[in-house]
């Protein structure tokens, strides 16, 4: 798996590739965590090109959603494959996290 | 023990034939009529003679034999105490002779006699016991060459006992060229000095000492030997006694061999222990290795023992672990401070330590010296630790010399050092093999665990038909699986999957047994249960963790289900009256992952009702996660389809059937993840 970080604007970008899951799950954490710690606000993981997430990717997303509240951080993904956006709708975190088809619509709702 | 005996049983000999030599004389000399006829007297005696001198060596043999070798000291100390309290003896009956003021006494033959039998048999013993430590300090890591050259010689020598019954010149040219193997023999044995290679310094000295006193020893025996020779009323004479004047011969070569070798040694002795202490450094490296022994200790063994090899003022070391971070310190008559100041005008003048060893002559010829200047170390010794290429320390070593290490020592330590450095990689495999291991024994008892909180037996009642497959991945898993009776007609039934794997999954796997166990009792509605649930899982599990859950309460009265869903997968229901199927599925979020007041929302209550012979599928993600080597899924779909075509079966073989198809799909018998499979069927 591999996870490319761009800031555009006020957008911070993360990108996914590959398999989400316990090993590479701690890279995605390492990443929202400097988003973080930089004091980021508007946060949009790019799944377009991730393939699988396990649960142990998912509880990287759903260990931050408390944090974003209270920080008033906003988190968007987009572009999830049926497969992928599935797996959030049976667990009903697309409920707790914002889901959204293309990067333009995830910026203007971030 | 029967060596024990027999060397009792010769000594016993021994002392017999002494006393019947003693006899013999006493009854020539006082009584004119001797026991034995004269002409037979001589042989008697000689044979007498002989017996004493065989057995008295047979005897020593035996007991020296016995010895453990390697401790020289000892043996010589053994040969010199028996000498010592020989000669003693022998002053004491001296001094009693000179006492007496009587001249008739010591002219007196009878007495005489007596005196000199008994030095004869102090002599004998001296000499057997000098004889056969020789020869276990001869044969100190002997060859077969050597074994045999003593062996030969020993069994010669012990044969010239006969030469007690003839008259031998010694002075004759013939007889010396006759007794001449026997002699060149016991050179090339006196030769064989292996043993004094092995001791220390101090050690040598002593012997030294010891050997002295032994020579001393030995020559006041001779006099003696030659004080009554001259005085000449002897019946048993041993200054003619080829026997005793080979042994005596022998072990006063030997002596002087051994003496002068030993002084030769003497200044060479301190390299050679060095060496010897060098390798032994070795051999304690190779030993820390073994199991009991501490990483730590190591480096305590490589700081002091460099330090020995090349006598250094002072040292430090270093050492990293796998990422590079400082692991260890250790430093040895210098302070941290010292050390921080030495390495910051060390890194000021370029010297890095890099992976190759750094030799400084003088560092206060150095620029930036100032600050270490009163530290008074001058030459500096800095090798890498490296293992597969890889740093993973430093050694640096000090003195207050100018250019204090030589190439040697240079060389030695560096061996040593690298010696070291397998050491440590292999402490650090050893550690990480250890660590696996504990943990695939975490991992076993966490699978027991988890198959201990799975139900043993699943029964409602006669209206519902139940099977389950439950099939643990490699790792341990979570999926979860419970039933519970409300009442004879109303079951609660719970399938879950708690994220993660291994020892926490198992542990979280209980928590949610604990939950389950404690609120299907109260017989609440379903959503309320799933809000209750996540309250108390939202308490205890881990930031990350979650559970999905599914509950159903089966009232087979009525023929209904209430359910709720709690982000877990789907259930499938298949109606056997149109023969579709429809997925249970619905708001619900899973368990943990909102935790604060706000679940209620994200839950629903569902209730339908069932028909007679409908199948209820229950699974967990494992199922429909199964993928194939392209890495398809095999998917809600398939698994609809598979329910669909074996509805009519008994679960047993509805199970079956889709088990069958996923593997066949994935193309191997083994589920990557766990999976469980449960089906009822109403009747």
């Amino acid at each position: 798996m591999r996870i490319t970080t761009v800031k555009e604007n006020e957008y911070y970008l993360i990108a996914i590739e590959g398999d989400l899951d316990a090993s590479s799950s701690i890279q995605l954490d390492q990443a929202i965590e400097e988003a973080v710690s930089k004091k980021e606000t508007k946060i949009i993981v790019d799944c377009s090109q991730l393939e699988y997430i396990s649960s142990a990717g998912l509880g990287v997303f759903m260990s931050y959603i408390q944090d974003f509240q209270a920080n008033n951080i906003s988190l968007v993904l987009c572009h999830l494959s049926e497969k992928v956006r599935n797996v959030f709708q049976i667990l009903g975190l697309d409920e707790l996290i914002k889901i959204v088809n293309t990067k333009e619509e995830a910026k203007t709702i971030a | 023990m029967i060596l024990k005996n027999l060397r009792n049983l010769y000594f016993i000999l021994a002392f017999v034939s002494w006393v019947l030599i003693l006899a013999d004389d006493v009854t020539v000399i006082r009584i004119a009529q001797p026991l034995i006829p004269l002409s037979f007297s001589d042989i008697i005696v000689n044979v007498l003679l002989s017996t004493f001198f065989l057995f008295t060596f047979l005897g020593f043999k035996i007991e020296i034999g016995s010895k453990r070798s390697g401790n020289f000291n000892d043996l010589l100390w053994q040969v010199f105490i028996i000498g010592a309290i020989t000669v003693l003896i022998s002053l004491v009956i001296k001094s009693a002779g000179l006492f007496n003021q009587n001249a008739l006494f010591l002219n007196d033959p009878l007495i005489s006699n007596i005196l000199y039998h008994i030095n004869i048999g102090i002599i004998t013993i001296f000499l057997a016991n000098g004889f056969y430590v020789w020869k276990k300090m001869i044969l100190y890591q002997k060859t077969k060459r050597t074994d045999v050259i003593w062996h030969i010689f020993e069994y010669l020598t012990l044969i010239s006992v006969v030469s007690n019954f003839f008259f031998f010149d010694v002075t004759d040219p013939l007889f010396l060229i006759a007794t001449s193997p026997i002699t060149i023999l016991g050179l090339i044995s006196a030769f064989n000095l292996k043993w004094v290679a092995f001791l220390t310094y101090k050690q040598k000295w002593r012997s030294i000492l010891l050997l002295s006193l032994i020579i001393i020893i030995s020559l006041s025996f001779l006099e003696r030997v030659y004080e009554h020779h001259i005085v000449s009323n002897l019946i048993i004479d041993l200054a003619d006694n080829v026997f005793i004047q080979a042994i005596f011969g022998f072990m006063f070569m030997n002596c002087i061999i051994a003496l002068l070798v030993l002084l030769f040694n003497l200044p060479t002795s301190s390299v050679f222990e060095q060496k010897f202490g060098e390798v032994m450094l070795f051999q304690k490296l190779h030993q820390s290795l073994q199991v009991g022994e501490k990483e730590e200790d190591m480096y305590e063994l490589l700081i002091s023992s460099s330090m020995t090899t090349v006598m250094a003022d002072a040292a430090w070391l270093e050492i990293r672990d796998n990422k590079g971070g400082l692991k260890a310190f250790q430093n040895s008559n210098i302070d941290e401070y010292d050390v921080f100041e030495i390495k910051k005008a060390l890194r000021k003048n370029q010297v890095n330590i890099s992976s190759e060893p750094q030799y400084i002559k003088d560092i206060l010829s150095y620029p930036h010296t100032e600050k270490i200047k009163h530290l008074d170390y001058k030459s500096f010794l800095l090798i890498p630790l490296t293992s597969n290429n890889q740093l993973i320390g430093t050694l640096v070593l000090l003195k207050n010399l100018n250019d204090g290490f030589d190439k040697e020592m240079v060389d030695i330590i560096f061996t040593f050092v690298s010696q070291a450095s397998i050491s440590i990689k292999n402490f650090r495999l050893m550690s990480d093999a250890i660590q696996t291991e504990r943990y695939q024994e975490e991992l076993k008892i966490a699978k027991d665990v988890q198959q201990s909180l799975l139900p043993a037996s699943l029964y409602l009642n006669n209206t519902v038909e139940l099977s389950v497959y439950s099939k643990g991945a490699k790792e341990v898993g979570g999926d979860y699986y419970d039933v519970y009776e409300l009442s004879p007609t109303r079951f609660a039934i719970v399938i879950g999957d708690v994220s993660g794997h291994g020892t926490s999954a198992a542990f979280n796997m209980a928590q949610m047994k604990g939950v389950f166990q404690s609120l299907v009792s109260l017989d609440l509605p379903v959503d309320e249960f799933m809000v209750l649930a996540n309250n108390a899982l939202g308490r205890c599990l881990e930031k990350k963790n979650f559970i999905t859950l599914s509950l159903f309460i089966i009232n087979t009265e009525t023929q209904t289900i209430q359910y709720a869903r709690a982000g877990h997968c789907p259930a499938i229901l298949i109606h056997s009256i149109d023969n579709t199927a429809s997925f249970l599925d619905g708001k619900g979020l899973g368990l943990g992952l909102s935790r604060n007041n706000t679940y209620e929302k994200h839950i629903n209550k569902y209730e339908l009702s069932y028909s007679k012979n409908d199948v209820l599928i229950l699974y967990t993600d494992g199922l429909v996660e199964a993928h194939n080597p392209s890495r398809d899924e095999y998917g809600y779909d398939r698994l609809k389809q598979m329910g669909l075509e074996s509805a009519s079966d008994k679960p047993r073989q509805i199970i079956d059937a889709i088990i069958e198809n996923v593997q066949h799909f994935s193309g191997s018998t083994q589920f990557e993840d766990d999976c469980t499979l449960l089906i009822l069927k109403f009747s």
